[in-house]
């Protein structure tokens, strides 16, 4: 049997935590979500300049990394970690964006600290809302696509845009480029992100990142990639919950004594439990088998993996309130939060849709 | 397995020398009984056992020195998981996997040499009288005594739910031999009973709905057998019934079995084998099966990375036999639902065996082995902390 583990992944993994503990408990989240709501942006964040010391958004623009299998291991451990403390910074947009620019071959030119966030139907693998025309020399590019989370701090924005045959090209654009409008708001969960609109935005063929077999592959990783760092992030944040839920049965007192003490309430707290490990080793092998790209194998664990995950991660969320009754509706609690958290992921990964997309990747007709 | 990398290639090459020897040696019907769950004999059974025998590969999780192989955890894990996904008849557990270790580790030499070699051949069949009417998930209430005169071991009370007891040469069985020990568990202890030789012995049928006698009361009328059957120490029994509990958990979850059941149920529908309509729900829920069982093998694999490494495993077993339970009962619920009424027909439906009946079997996966609510149970005290008076601080439900 191999490892799935490695060293660095495990220095990682030390780093963010020692970070977390010191620079991110649950009060100095909650600054942040409330500078979020204030309108700021990442120059509120205390934790932001730590993590970029650490050198994990480096790791992901690494254009040797993108082909380095041990990558989007590494980069797991950050989503876990950010969705174990309810990060409400853009980590894993951010990471996306780099890796994405990575997976072109341009991740150099974005290195230098400037943050680019890749359009949501290029992370969820949905169809482009944007178009492109060819002009002289440059590109006329039109359309919209909402909700992409971390937008309302990108200074880049990439964009897949289809020419009217339907060939697909990438772009970088600036957020202040005429005719890009990003509209900013607050996620229910705190987090922030943006709506992008481009209204016949001309930009010069230097903003073309990538086309053809390229764009293709990049296309194929950063989906698969994407919904693997997002169910990290929730595998932390569920990790957050049981941890929360099991500390509220063991120290709540009702009817003279803890309520962990009825059965009932035990066999929840169980299958809490297990609902997150069967999510939690699934996204662990997932994670190994896309080391190396997508392949079909990698691809058909993924599918499992987010499926899996959102279903664990409703009933952890719903579960996480009912136990701690109504503290768990609270602001100043951490259950709600995390209630929060975990619905943003299985809406944005809903469990129906893929396990369609894993039905078509096996149909019951091909033979087994 | 290879693209997921999990497996190294000589571990998957192995794997694939364990399919070979079950499609070049496994009558191929009694292969066919297996994957369509249809019955297989005991005889049948006893075939299959010494082909594996003569092979070496009977015990393999057993020390090299009474017949083992020696082979890995994962190499284990792969040849039980490999049989089952082939269809090879399952071989009795209980001398195999549930006696033998306790043996190996509290038996005397003599007792080691008088029954591991026959347990190994196949040429004893062996029983495990543990339930009781009285005791079955709080087994530790058992009242079956035994009390010392002389140099025998004089036996009564009733033991239930004794599988193939009528067929059985030997039954391993927990007696009371202390009934004011402070603690029921400190007053049981494990005595060995010759099935053919011992008189006051009489199985008695019990009858499932299944019309097949697979299980039995066994009642003790003044029995007698050796002072030297006694396994281990007096009044140890229950330390040695955790050993015996707590082995075979590396396959616990039945990812092969679950496997190969996923693959019939396919192979059904694409055969037309299924009725009426709602083509589209059945796809749907078979594709959610498959999701979980992907679920429960990751986390079967990640159990088996912990013993391959040495660490001591969590609560994963638990977890898999929950789960694993569950998704054989999914599984055979769907072979139901895919041939709607038909499966109602008791004796063969066509080319089906009577599929409401193998599903109807398969309830007993929660109940056995620990039931499902013993399984929570133990995760709530063992692992979270709960229900102890003196847990107080929260414990992370860390991997």
């Amino acid at each position: 049997m191999t490892d799935m583990q490695d060293d660095v992944r495990r220095m990682l993994a030390e780093g963010i935590g020692r970070l977390l503990e010191r620079e991110y408990r649950f009060d100095q989240r909650e600054a942040m979500r409330r500078a979020v709501a204030a309108g700021q942006g990442l120059e509120a964040s205390v934790m932001w300049p730590h993590l970029e010391e650490l050198g994990i958004f480096a790791l992901a623009a690494d254009e040797d990394g993108a082909q380095a299998p041990a990558t989007l291991g590494h980069l797991s451990v950050v989503a876990e970690a950010m969705g174990r403390s309810l990060a409400i910074e853009p980590v894993v947009p951010a990471l996306l964006g780099a890796r994405l620019a990575a997976l072109c071959g341009i991740g150099g030119v974005l290195a230098d600290g400037q943050r680019s966030v890749a359009a949501p139907s290029l992370l969820y693998g949905s169809d482009s809302g944007f178009l492109a025309q060819a002009e002289d020399g440059g590109w006329r590019l039109s359309g919209h696509e909402d909700l992409w989370l971390g937008g309302n701090d990108a200074q880049i924005v990439l964009v897949q845009a289809a020419d009217a045959r339907g060939t697909l090209r990438l772009f970088a654009v600036a957020v202040d480029h005429p005719g890009v409008t990003v509209s900013p708001f607050q996620l229910f969960d705190g987090r922030g992100a943006a709506d992008v609109a481009l209204d016949g935005v001309v930009v010069r063929d230097a903003a073309l990142v990538a086309e053809g077999d390229v764009l293709a592959a990049a296309i194929e990783r950063i989906a698969l990639e994407a919904g693997l760092l997002h169910a990290c992030d929730a595998i932390g944040a569920m990790r957050a919950a049981n941890t929360l839920t099991l500390e509220q049965l063991q120290t709540r007192q009702q009817f003279g004594r803890p309520i962990g003490a009825f059965q009932a309430l035990q066999h929840r707290m169980v299958e809490m439990s297990l609902v997150f490990e069967l999510a939690d080793a699934l996204v662990e092998q997932a994670v190994a088998a896309s080391c190396h790209g997508a392949n079909p194998a990698a691809w058909r664990l993924a599918c499992g993996a987010l499926v899996r995950t959102a279903l664990s991660a409703r009933q952890v969320a719903e579960e996480t309130v009912q136990m701690h009754g109504g503290m768990g509706l609270t602001e100043e609690y951490p259950a709600a939060h995390c209630f929060a958290r975990l619905t943003s992921f299985e809406l944005l990964y809903p469990a129906e849709e893929w396990t369609e997309r894993f039905s078509r990747l096996a149909p019951l007709e091909a033979a087994a | 397995m290879r693209e997921r990398a999990i497996f190294t290639d000589e571990e998957t090459a192995f794997a694939q020398e364990v399919r070979d020897f079950v499609r070049a040696n496994l009558d191929p019907d009694v292969r066919r009984r297996v994957i369509c769950a249809q019955p297989v004999s005991l005889e049948e059974k006893r075939v299959w056992h010494a082909t594996l025998a003569r092979q070496g590969w009977a015990a393999p999780h057993w020390p090299v020195e009474w017949g083992g192989t020696g082979w890995s955890p994962a190499k284990n894990y792969l040849f039980v998981e490999t049989l089952a996904e082939e269809g090879a008849p399952e071989l009795s557990p209980f001398g195999l996997q549930l006696l033998a270790p306790v043996l190996i580790r509290y038996g005397t030499e003599e007792q080691k040499r008088t029954y591991l070699p026959k347990i190994l051949s196949g040429e004893h069949r062996w029983c495990q009288g543990f339930s009781e009417p009285g005791a079955g998930s709080d087994l530790a209430s058992l009242k079956t005594r035994a009390v010392l005169d002389g140099d025998e071991w004089i036996i009564n009370g009733q033991k239930m739910w004794t599988t193939v007891a009528h067929a059985a040469d030997m039954m391993f069985c927990l007696v009371r031999t202390d009934p004011v020990a402070p603690k029921p568990q400190m007053g049981i202890s494990m005595l060995i009973v010759d099935m053919k030789a011992t008189s006051g012995v009489d199985v008695r049928p019990i009858m499932l709905l299944n019309g097949e006698r697979t299980t039995n009361e066994v009642y003790f009328d003044n029995a007698r057998v050796p002072a030297g059957n006694l396994v281990g120490e007096v009044n140890k029994g229950w330390n040695y019934t955790r050993v015996v509990l707590g082995n075979e958990r590396l396959n616990i979850a039945r990812v092969g079995l679950c496997k190969r059941q996923l693959r019939h149920l396919k192979d059904m529908v694409r055969q037309g084998g299924h009725v009426g309509g709602g083509l589209e729900r059945l796809r749907q829920k078979i594709a959610a099966v498959e999701l979980d069982l992907m679920g429960v093998e990751a986390l079967s694999l990640r159990m088996l990375g912990r013993y391959q490494l040495g660490e001591a495993p969590g609560f994963e077993a638990n977890f898999l036999k929950l789960k694993g339970a569950e998704l054989q009962q999914r599984l055979t619920r769907l072979l139901v639902e895919a041939r709607g009424p038909a499966a109602l027909r008791l004796g063969a439906d066509g080319a089906h065996s009577c599929l409401l009946k193998s599903h109807f079997d398969t309830r007993v996966v929660t109940i056995y082995g620990g039931s499902s609510e013993v399984q929570r149970n133990i995760v709530a005290k063992g692992m979270l902390g709960l229900g102890r008076q003196t847990a107080t601080s929260g414990k992370g439900l860390s991997a």
